[in-house]
């Protein structure tokens, strides 16, 4: 798969002023990379993730997953396309109060029809890889924050995405647990083969990462890997802007 | 003053919510005005109607043997104390035609009533054109537009020979006037029309020459009235028939089976209020929790609790104010369509004054103070908002009934209401219907749940189980739409059990015939040979005077003969006074039907006292029994009207015919028959039909509009639980549910809170018409237990439709929200 952003601009009106979130930007991520996003409040981090996701579009340019615009679609085909090829992990989990942990998973797989059968093995599935096969019965506010965002993981992987997209995930979380909910995307990454795009300001969190973005003002301006060694060298110059 | 211009940009930020609570006061505030203006008003209209008709005049001279000398008029008049007497004569004729109507007048019978001083003080007639003549007709103003005439034009009545048809020339037209009961006649033309004529000529065309059947008199107020009335009696000694009896205007005699009318009412315009009240709170209730992050701020810059709740009170004010203000307006509006509405059904064309100023004033207060009492814990609940809560998120939790305490008591008042045998059963078992709802809510959500699965699929599913977590908001709207459902299903089994009443009753084929004069032997051998008449049977039926605690009645005292008694009223009754013939033939003994029992508040074995022609007598009550819609009476064998009362002559008659309408044509046209009125059964029933439906019509309309109520309350309650879960409809938006699938998860709300309301509604509606028949049972009202299948479908339908139709808005919203705006919302 590859995700592909061509000269993509996002403008908000800021009372009246226009205010450009994104600048037409471009970036590509192939399949299997667990890239990090990062960059400083306001450089518009949350708003690529959405226009990634399928949840907002562009004022301008474009958004294309495997050449598919994502402009070009009907508001049912993004959701369609949403349902079947993106897992969403949000900062405060987003987790539906009012349905246990075992109900909350299954949503996506609800909404697709899914059979039961399958809704139960799967499911069951994911809890255990997540550790809370004996929370399913839970309602989400008896966890604590990171179990929570567990659920909320395994409720972005219960339709088998093409790629899993986490807006702050270990935002919430103290330093423990969120490095267990880092090791978990990781172990994601390297072992099932997911495309994780994270968006983070945290540069312990962008070190799991094998890639990192760095956006500020709307536009891209670093893009580097691991393999190319120099992420560490990106991490310390954000740690030196941030601290500015 | 800026609190208060804080406050207004609120109200004016959310546009829609505002309005809908401002929508749902209006409501509250115009049922309840209306409610109490239409009681009161209808009240007053009754006791002025009963005041007018029979306050004219205090003592009524009348003969045992119906028809007596009118010289006996001028006789009285001259009686000390006495301030002016009127003569009257009644007796009805048909009506051949009205001079230049072109097309042939229906067949309408006139009721003649013979006055001998038309000018009188006692009859008080306000001529609108012409004057009073020794020899003109004198018709209303109904009468005379419902005819077309006016002063000199003439009505030909119906002879047996047609080349002379006996006429009579309008001489004046008068106000509509409570002595003349027109409008109802007018408007059905089954009873006869009442017109006033001369003395004279009415003891001409009746051939009953210096006869006249009652002398109205007024006292001279400064005479005490048992000086009068000795007086009276004195003067009368010389003719043993002649009895006096003292005016009474029985002002509960027209409020009688009004009670289910004005409970309804009552019921109506408290559901309004109280639905107002819950979007009130509902209202202020989100409006608390997504601003609880600004009250943390506002503590924490210095705010006390005291200004916090403060700040939200401004709010509900204002909202209050604005919705009482215009719906008192509407209030208005409504009473008095209503109440045109309700005193059409009695047949009203007398002008009435609407009694507005209480119930403006009581519905603004409870308009604003309900509000206010309604919002007290979620602005409570605001004040108390801790600094620090801007710093955590707020946790939803799942719901479940609390306690079993609640569901003993709520079971232990349903199963006591079934052995209370008073009125007041119906507040154990609706209190015991509240206290054990969010069972009840549950269990029949766990029945509706597979069809709300099969018609809603997946979404349906997700929907039950986020229902059944946060069942407080819905089973509110699920309650006030079941107390709806509960009234259209109870008053709809009343109405069919009186209708199934009314049907066994009229299929009797008979007509009843009043005479003016006592029935001879020889006038009852007359009736038998008629073409037409099987049987023949003759009663007595008087009003007599008879005074409860601190007013005045008036009773009709029916003669009771058990050989004869089936062709008098229903199978029920028949069955019912069998069992008391034979009490009944001790002396001095009654049975009185339930409605007097009621009034007198003895039992029996106690002794009832009834003003008659041979002064007080104290009657033994012996049973009672109970007469569907029409009460007011009392039953004595023929010994106990004879020997004890001073009635020995019957003056009803009740001919079985195979053809009734056909036996009160003949009978019409036999000029030497004094009738005072007379009726097919089928008639009657047919009016009492027509009363019956024209009634629960207006109970009906305003069930259906609490109903409406109930639909606004659903969709605050549907907008609440949109905007309180916004976030959550958000994220489903983000992990996959299309639009659709979210209106369908709404949708499928919808129709458990109406699902639910319907089969409560409906098993609550059929629980108090099994309380009633019960109560019927020891009250002696022949109540039947009816399902009506036909408004059962139509409530469940109603329930469920209304409850769709009150989602559609907040689910269009919600499919309208921006994903990534709401999954930011709190």
């Amino acid at each position: 798969m590859m995700i592909v952003t061509r000269q993509v601009t996002k403008t908000f009106l800021n009372g009246k002023e226009p205010f450009h979130a994104l600048h037409q930007l471009n970036i590509e991520i192939k399949k299997g990379e667990f890239v990090a996003i990062m960059g400083p409040s306001g450089a518009g981090k949350s708003t690529l993730l959405q226009l990634i996701g399928g949840l907002d579009l562009p004022t301008e340019g474009e958004v294309l997953i495997d050449d598919i615009a994502m402009h070009q679609l009907s508001e049912k085909e993004r959701t369609l396309f949403r349902r079947r090829n993106v897992g969403f992990v949000f900062q405060d989990y987003q987790l539906i109060s009012t349905l246990t942990v075992e109900e909350n998973v299954a949503l996506p797989l609800e909404a697709d029809n899914v059979s039961r059968l399958e809704i139960k093995t799967r499911v069951l599935k994911l809890l255990t890889l997540m550790g809370l096969e004996n929370k399913a019965q839970e309602l989400p506010n008896v966890l604590s924050g990171g179990q929570q965002q567990r659920v909320a993981i395994a409720r972005a992987l219960a339709a088998n995405p093409r790629f899993l997209l986490a807006d702050e995930p270990t935002g919430n979380l103290d330093r423990k647990r969120g490095t267990e909910i880092l090791q978990l995307l990781t172990k994601l990454h390297k072992e099932e083969r997911h495309t994780i795009i994270m968006v983070t300001h945290d540069i312990l969190a962008a070190g799991y990462a094998d890639r990192i973005i760095m956006i500020k003002d709307g536009t891209v301006q670093s893009d580097t890997t691991r393999e190319e060694g120099d992420t560490d060298a990106v991490l310390a110059s954000f740690m030196a802007e941030y601290k500015r | 003053m800026q609190s208060w211009r804080v406050s207004w940009r609120n109200i004016k930020d959310k546009k829609i919510r505002s309005v809908l609570t401002i929508l749902a006061i209006v409501i509250g505030v115009a049922s309840t005005l209306a409610t109490i203006s239409m009681v009161q008003t209808t009240n007053k209209w009754i006791h002025s109607f009963t005041v007018d008709a029979y306050g004219r005049f205090d003592w009524l001279v009348s003969s045992e043997e119906g028809a007596f000398d009118e010289r006996w008029v001028s006789a009285l008049q001259a009686t000390n104390g006495v301030e002016s007497a009127v003569a009257e004569i009644m007796f009805v004729r048909p009506l051949d035609r009205i001079e230049g109507n072109k097309t042939e007048a229906p067949f309408e019978n006139i009721r003649f009533i013979g006055v001998s001083d038309l000018a009188s003080s006692v009859l008080d007639l306000k001529v609108v054109d012409g004057q009073f003549t020794s020899s003109g007709l004198v018709v209303d103003q109904v009468t005379s537009q419902l005819w077309g005439i006016g002063v000199g034009d003439r009505i030909y009545l119906k002879s047996p020979s047609p080349n002379s048809s006996p006429y009579l020339e309008v001489a004046a037209i008068i106000e509509n006037t409570s002595q003349l009961n027109n409008s109802r006649q007018a408007r059905d033309r089954l009873y006869p029309v009442d017109v006033f004529v001369p003395l004279a000529v009415t003891q001409q065309l009746s051939k009953v020459d210096e006869q006249v059947h009652v002398i109205m008199l007024k006292s001279d107020q400064s005479v005490p009235p048992d000086q009068v009335k000795r007086n009276l009696e004195r003067a009368i000694s010389s003719d043993p028939a002649l009895y006096v009896q003292r005016s009474v205007a029985d002002t509960q005699l027209g409020a009688r089976g009004l009670g289910e009318l004005y409970q309804a009412l009552y019921v109506i315009g408290g559901l309004g209020l109280l639905i107002g009240s819950f979007i009130m709170y509902s209202t202020v209730y989100i409006n608390v929790t997504e601003r609880r992050r600004d009250f943390s701020i506002m503590k924490a810059v210095g705010y006390t609790s005291l200004q916090i709740k403060g700040h939200i009170l401004r709010e509900v004010v204002l909202l209050a104010f604005i919705g009482s203000i215009i719906g008192i307006g509407v209030g208005a509006i409504l009473a008095i369509q209503l109440q045109a509405m309700l005193l059409n059904v009695f047949g009203n064309a007398l002008p009435y004054e609407m009694a507005l100023k209480e119930a403006v004033i009581l519905s603004m207060i409870a308009g604003i103070l309900l509000p206010l009492i309604a919002v007290w814990s979620p602005v409570a609940k605001a004040s108390e908002t801790s600094v620090s809560y801007a710093l955590r998120r707020l946790d939803n939790t799942s719901e479940r009934p609390k306690g079993k305490i609640a569901l003993i008591v709520g079971l232990f008042c349903i199963i006591g209401s079934l052995f209370i045998t008073h009125m007041i059963s119906f507040l154990p078992l609706f209190i015991g219907l509240a206290l054990i709802f969010p069972y009840l809510f549950r269990i029949v959500h766990w029945l509706i749940n597979p069809l709300n699965r099969l018609l809603f699929g997946r979404e349906g599913s997700v929907a039950s189980k986020q229902m059944l977590r946060t069942s407080r908001h819905f089973m509110m709207s699920s309650t006030i739409l079941s107390f709806g459902i509960t009234m259209l299903i109870y008053i709809s089994a009343l109405g069919s059990s009186f209708y199934v009443n009314l049907e066994q009753s009229s299929s009797t084929p008979v007509v009843t015939v009043k005479y003016a004069n006592a029935i001879s032997s020889q006038q009852e051998q007359e009736l038998q040979q008629i073409q037409g008449v099987r049987q023949i049977s003759t009663y007595a039926s008087y009003f007599l005077p008879w005074k409860p605690q601190h007013t005045q009645h008036s009773t009709r005292l029916l003669e009771v003969n058990s050989a004869e008694q089936s062709f008098i009223v229903n199978q029920d009754l028949t069955s019912e006074l069998a069992k008391f013939t034979k009490l009944l033939e001790s002396p001095n003994t009654i049975v009185l039907d339930a409605e007097v029992y009621r009034e007198w508040g003895g039992k029996k074995g106690d002794t009832f006292k009834l003003e008659t022609p041979n002064g007080i007598k104290e009657l033994v009550v012996v049973g009672t029994v109970g007469w569907g819609m029409a009460n007011n009476n009392g039953f004595v064998s023929q010994r106990t009207l004879e020997e004890s009362i001073g009635l020995p002559h019957d003056n009803m008659a009740i001919l079985e015919t195979h053809n009734p309408t056909l036996l009160k044509e003949t009978l019409l046209a036999k000029h030497d028959m004094p009738i005072k009125s007379i009726e097919t059964m089928s008639e009657i029933m047919f009016l009492s039909q027509q009363q019956l439906q024209k009634t629960f019509g207006i109970i009906n309309l305003v069930v259906y509009l609490s109903i409406f109520i109930a639909a606004i309350g659903i969709t605050n309650t549907m907008f609440m639980n949109t905007v309180e879960y916004a976030r959550e409809l958000g994220m489903m938006r983000a992990v996959g549910f299309t639009r659709w699938q979210i209106v369908k998860l709404l949708l499928s709300k919808a129709f458990m809170i109406g699902a639910i309301a319907a089969v409560i509604g409906i098993l609550a509606g059929l629980g108090s018409m099994y309380l009633t028949v019960i109560q019927g049972y020891y009250l002696h009202l022949p109540l039947q237990f009816i399902v009506p299948w036909k408004d059962v479908f139509v409530a469940s339908a109603t329930g469920i439709g209304i409850s769709l139709l009150a989602c559609l808005l907040p689910a269009y919203r919600a499919v309208k929200w921006d994903i990534t705006y709401t999954m930011k919302y709190e």
